[in-house]
């Protein structure tokens, strides 16, 4: 794997560099601004995981993270941020920038072997997913056609969609006691299989990208952290108090979507059909882990789906 | 803490880093004197009160670079009270403190962590 270093401070390039060669990963390219970064980005195209400081001079890492996302060939490249800044505030806003997971200073070796291994074990996933691609039309949201219905793939062109594996990196960053402050629901397409099984490929990645467009935009929210979970299904995670009612959302984001019927009809597809889940939250008295947030607010859309009974409107706390 | 006790855990953990990290760690001991050099100007410019806000920025970034490195080099003293005095001095920018106070509030750290850095340059 191929990666690449910002960080405006060369004993914590050495260091990263040492650990990461103890480690099994050999091939560093280490730079010390955000504007060189974007430089060897520019024209570079092969890298396989960045690692970005955050507080560097005059261009900070949250800012070089978004800049990347734009970069042709960076949409969906695991950026992993390192730093010393363990304030919520940059947490979330690094997420929120594209960050795929978050690594604090002082390194433990213990933890980057951890997040890198992961890291690594996506990108050979990755890999192999694209040397056993069939040839097919790419979508207009540009993913490799090759997956799974259940797969939460990665669409990287969608403003404020993040990866579900970036989404459980924010949680486990946040850690119990935050992520009991959260809320979380889940919105499921109820007739996604039939986009998925549609001879045009593309048109089931091209209905997500639609759906969380306009998910996005009726929430009319920017205290939230959205991501496609797989099998049609999307968790939202509100931060702080939820601003609109989930009703109200639902029949906002459904209206919405009618605006799509002639495309959809042009391919011979139904609209998709969307359902809000009920608002969840994880007890403070809970041992759950962060990452159990996303799995009930799933679980709590697909009751109300498959059971058609929505006690909707209040939260429940599990 | 006990300052003896930290020191000589400090010491304890410096005996159990990865040989691989000793080349880091005495690039890192190099580099002390020209840092207390700087943090010795900035506090110089903070205790006559000139331009403290630049004085301030200063001794944030500086601390905050050698809080990345100190511990896992095995300066676990002076990474300690670095992340300290960058912590107060951002925190209480964001807290919308003034820059006299947020000085009074890191001047005793300050003066911790530059005594922990010239007690590597005695040893």
């Amino acid at each position: 794997m191929r990666f690449l270093a910002v960080d405006d401070e060369p004993l914590f390039l050495q260091l990263l560099e040492t650990r990461m060669q103890g480690l099994g990963y050999p091939d560093l390219t280490k730079v010390k601004s955000g504007a060189e970064a974007l430089t060897l980005l520019g024209v570079d195209r092969g890298f396989d995981c960045l690692l970005l400081d955050i507080r560097m001079p005059e261009m900070d890492g949250i800012t070089l993270c978004r800049k990347i996302r734009a970069l042709d060939g960076y949409g969906a490249t695991p950026i992993v941020m390192v730093t010393s800044m363990s304030d919520r505030s940059y947490i979330d806003d690094a997420f929120a920038a594209g960050a795929t997971d978050y690594i604090t200073k002082p390194l433990e070796r213990i933890e980057i072997k951890a997040r890198l291994g992961m890291i690594a074990q996506w990108d050979a996933q990755t890999k192999m997913l694209k040397a056993s691609q069939m040839q097919s039309p790419l979508s207009s949201y540009e993913i490799e056609p090759n997956y799974n219905f259940e797969d939460p793939i990665t669409l990287p062109n969608v403003d404020r969609l993040i990866s579900y594996m970036a989404m459980e990196n924010y949680l486990l960053t946040l850690g119990l006691k935050t992520t009991t402050t959260l809320r979380a629901f889940a919105v499921h397409i109820e007739n996604a299989r039939s986009f998925y099984a549609h001879p045009k490929r593309a048109a089931f990645v091209d209905m997500i990208g639609d759906v969380a467009t306009v998910v996005l935009e009726s929430l009319k929210a920017d205290n939230v952290v959205f991501s496609y979970a797989g099998g049609g299904t999307f968790v939202c995670i509100v931060r702080g108090e939820m601003q609109e009612d989930i009703e109200d959302v639902e029949v906002a984001t459904n209206l919405y979507m009618t605006g799509f019927e002639e495309f959809y009809a042009d391919e011979n597809l139904p609209n998709p059909i969307i359902h809000f889940g009920s608002v969840v939250k994880i007890s403070g008295f809970s041992l759950s882990r962060p990452t159990r947030l996303p799995e009930l607010a799933i679980a709590a859309v697909e009751n109300a789906v498959f059971k058609s009974s929505r006690p909707r409107g209040k939260l429940q706390v599990i | 803490m006990d300052t003896d006790f930290r020191r000589q855990a400090q010491q304890d953990m410096a005996k159990q880093l990865d040989a691989s990290l000793l080349p880091i760690r005495q690039a890192f001991l190099s580099t002390l004197i020209q840092r207390v050099i700087r943090f010795e100007a900035l506090k110089q410019d903070l205790e006559a009160g000139q331009d403290m806000a630049t004085a301030l920025s200063g001794v944030a970034n500086l601390a905050h670079k050698m809080a990345g490195v100190a511990e896992t080099l095995g300066f676990g003293e002076i990474g300690i009270f670095a992340a300290e005095v960058d912590r107060a001095i951002t925190g209480g920018r964001i807290a919308g403190q003034g820059d006299t106070d947020i000085w009074h509030g890191i001047e005793d750290t300050l003066e911790q962590l530059l005594d922990a850095m010239e007690a590597q340059l005695d040893d």
